[in-house]
């Protein structure tokens, strides 16, 4: 359903997107996995024809995002990552508004707005002015006009920002109905969570780059059989600590992330009593202890060397 | 269709923006009434100031020029004229009898049909500044044109005028608004030898006139204002009158519709904050059509504000809504128009909405200041009067002014209408010239 080659966008000297190239096949959840400026929402612009690429070739639908942008954005459906709402409409007027522009008129238009309202479950809301929504319902409503007029391909921009789990939940069960149904979706994050519960596969993108894709288990085969133990320890013993356990067989790498001692080893719990011992010959005392198996956050430190969320 | 679906919604915003409609609406009126009002107007179409009685003194003017300017001025509807000796002018403006007097000089018909510049002073109460403004700007305005109109005559003069001396009968001809007859009777009548001289005669007739009115661009014929200081008020209540509010209305309407219009523009940047905008690019609706979308919703809304200003304006102020039903309408549509494309320039050319904010409001007090919102143009300075011209609402103010407060019909305001034409198409074209070849530089997503 999506064919991306070779896609590249630069603004000035900067290569936003970097030669990427992927496919996301009919009915398919694809993630795009990444950290804020990783090149999501270029990629999801390009794709959309709402920005041009500077190389590379795209097909949604078998139209060319170049050759063919009104069939592209007849076959799409877009929701922002900023909540793109009239304010002072309410969520029928918002509805109606955006299905016309798509062509949708009279009983037609209608029926799908009523249908739309039941599935973001804002059929009591529908006369209230989008001002009055919380941030959720916002979303939600959204997430709707995406889907105004019945598209085959659905892109998602990071559509659950800035809103609680609940929230957040309703709108991942509102994709997965969608899905369902036969909805193709490309959805971006920089949630692992999310891209964790929701994509069949996820490419991890980086600085532009496709550094990763597979399915979530294949992605993390590739990391190997690694536990991460993390836990606070003050300032003034991380540095001992880390030439001591740098030297240790068992870690694999030792490294301070957001204040905390971060240890990639092939079995955390093992390593758990040589890590006390340690930090109590250097007078400290362990505090926030996790330990984690593998997933993708490990997946993106071990291919970029940072964490998603930095 | 889609068009009418994006300026449907803009609309929409509009009507739901109960503070703006506020402004743009009652506003104007209110400033409008208070104008009016201290100026001596009255409501419900009660006819506000009196016809200015005027004491006119002429010392060699003859007596058929005397009936061409007091005709002049009594056409106005605004002065009520009579012309006396300058000791009983004095005694009457003393008195309060006469509100204010014109004097002509002697040299005044010499003067007038020569290069001299001719200085008629005007006599009037420093304590009535208004009216005396009022008495100055159409007293300007009626010169101008007179000194036109005395060009014509002035070009059936022979190349002997300096051997002519002025009789009074002669004159009287020649103010008869039949110079034929004039020439004939000057030229020897009948005679054949004399009428070849006369065809001869006219076609330099003709090219003098057309080189007089090409040297005759600015008035040559002044006022002098002075003021009287020991004035009295004169009692008017049974004269004449004129509605002062067909001169503060349309000022005020063209000024508040060119916020209004702009409220309508500026959601180009805000739509582009919201990223809404942007979502609308997403659609099949073609670039073309979100911009003309964009200026149609603020011109349609221009164009019910200045319907509502008007029809309002009469109802409560008695306002004049000119000679016939289609002047005044399409005077309101081309404004509405011409405000709208010019504004979507401006919006087009700045890179946010807080820009756009302070660049309309200084454009907006700026051309108002100078295109005659506030002020009519005839009073100010030469070099401002010209600069007036490169603003659309100079030349909507003055249609307007002469729709409304002169009753003139569309034919009188025909540069007007094309001016607006103009401001229209140029700006529209160059707006979306420029939001194209920003969108195709990657900028306004």
């Amino acid at each position: 359903m999506i064919k991306v080659r070779g896609l590249v966008k630069k603004f000035g000297s900067l290569k936003a997107v970097d030669d990427l190239h992927f496919d996301v096949a009919p009915g398919e959840i694809f993630g795009l996995l990444g950290p804020n400026g990783a090149g999501k929402t270029t990629t999801i612009s390009m794709l959309s024809t709402l920005l041009l690429a500077d190389a590379g070739t795209a097909e949604i639908g078998g139209h060319d995002i170049g050759g063919d942008p009104e069939g592209v954005r007849r076959c799409i459906g877009v929701v922002p990552q900023e909540i793109a709402l009239y304010e002072d409409l309410t969520a029928r007027e918002n509805l109606a508004f955006w299905g016309r522009l798509f062509g949708l008129g009279g009983t037609v238009l209608s029926r799908r707005v009523d249908e739309l309202l039941v599935v973001a479950d804002l059929q009591n809301r529908a006369r209230e002015k989008v001002a009055n929504f919380s941030g959720g319902m916002k979303r939600r409503l959204n997430l709707a006009i995406g889907l105004v007029h019945g598209p085959d391909v659905l892109f998602l921009d990071e559509p659950t920002v800035g809103i609680d789990a609940q929230a957040r939940s309703r709108i991942l069960d509102l994709i997965r109905t969608m899905n369902d149904s036969g909805l193709t979706v490309l959805y971006t994050t920089h949630y692992l969570e999310e891209a964790e519960q929701l994509c069949d596969r996820i490419g991890v993108i980086d600085q532009g780059r496709m550094v990763a894709m597979g399915d979530k288990d294949a992605l993390i085969d590739q990391i190997g059989d690694v536990d991460l133990v993390r836990f606070f320890l003050p300032p003034e013993q991380r540095a001992r600590f880390q030439t001591q356990c740098a030297a240790w067989d068992e870690c694999r790498e030792v490294a301070v992330r957001r204040g905390k001692i971060e240890i990639q080893t092939p079995d955390g719990s093992r390593l758990l009593p040589r890590i006390q011992e340690c930090v109590a010959d250097l007078g400290g005392r362990i505090e926030q202890l996790e330990v984690e198996r593998p997933n993708l956050e490990t997946l993106y430190l071990n291919l970029t060397g940072r964490a998603l969320r930095e | 269709m889609r068009l009418w679906i994006l300026i449907g919604k803009d609309l929409l915003h509009v009507w739901r923006d109960r503070r703006a409609l506020v402004v743009n609406l009652a506003v104007p009126l209110l400033l409008t009434a208070a104008m009016g009002l201290s100026f001596g107007g009255g409501l419900f179409g009660k006819k506000g100031i009196s016809a200015i009685p005027l004491a006119l003194v002429a010392e060699g003017v003859p007596q058929a020029l005397q009936d061409a300017l007091a005709e002049g001025l009594e056409n106005t509807e605004l002065f009520e004229v009579s012309w006396l000796d300058s000791t009983s002018a004095d005694r009457l403006v003393r008195r309060g009898e006469r509100q204010a007097a014109v004097y002509f000089p002697p040299g005044f018909l010499t003067a007038l049909f020569s290069d001299e510049t001719l200085a008629i002073q005007l006599w009037k109460d420093p304590n009535s500044q208004i009216k005396a403004g009022i008495v100055e700007q159409i007293l300007t305005r009626l010169l101008a044109q007179y000194q036109t109109s005395e060009a014509a005559y002035l070009a059936l003069w022979p190349d002997d005028y300096a051997a002519w001396e002025h009789p009074d009968e002669d004159l009287e001809q020649l103010f008869s608004n039949d110079p034929q007859v004039f020439w004939q009777s000057w030229t020897g009548g009948d005679n054949e030898t004399a009428q070849v001289e006369v065809r001869d005669r006219l076609i330099q007739i003709v090219d003098h006139h057309l080189a007089l009115n090409q040297e005759l661009d600015s008035p040559r014929v002044g006022l002098a204002i002075h003021d009287k200081v020991d004035w009295e008020a004169a009692d008017t209540s049974n004269q004449a009158s004129q509605n002062l509010f067909d001169y503060f209305l349309p000022g005020m309407a063209v000024f508040f519709v060119m916020f209004g219009v702009a409220a309508g523009i500026r959601t180009l940047h805000r739509e582009l904050d919201t990223r809404t905008f942007q979502r609308q690019l997403l659609t099949p609706v073609r670039d073309w059509q979100l911009v003309l979308g964009k200026w149609g919703g603020a011109c349609l809304s221009g164009m019910l504000q200045l319907a509502v200003l008007f029809a309002a304006g009469a109802l409560v102020f008695g306002v004049n809504l000119g000679p016939d039903p289609w002047s005044l309408p399409l005077l309101v549509v081309l404004c509405s128009c011409a405000a709208g494309s010019v504004l979507l320039l401006i919006a087009v050319l700045v890179p946010s909405e807080k820009a756009m904010d302070t660049v309309t409001t200084l454009f907006i007090l700026a051309s108002a200041m100078i295109g005659g919102n506030f002020f009519p143009v005839e009073q100010m300075p030469a070099a401002l009067h010209l600069i007036g011209r490169v603003l659309f609402n100079y030349w909507a103010n003055t249609a307007f002014n002469e729709v409304i407060a002169h009753d003139h019909g569309l034919a009188y305001v025909s540069t007007n209408v094309v001016a607006l034409l103009l401001f229209t198409l140029v700006s529209l074209t160059l707006g979306l010239l420029i939001f194209t070849i920003r969108r195709r530089r990657g900028g306004l997503t």
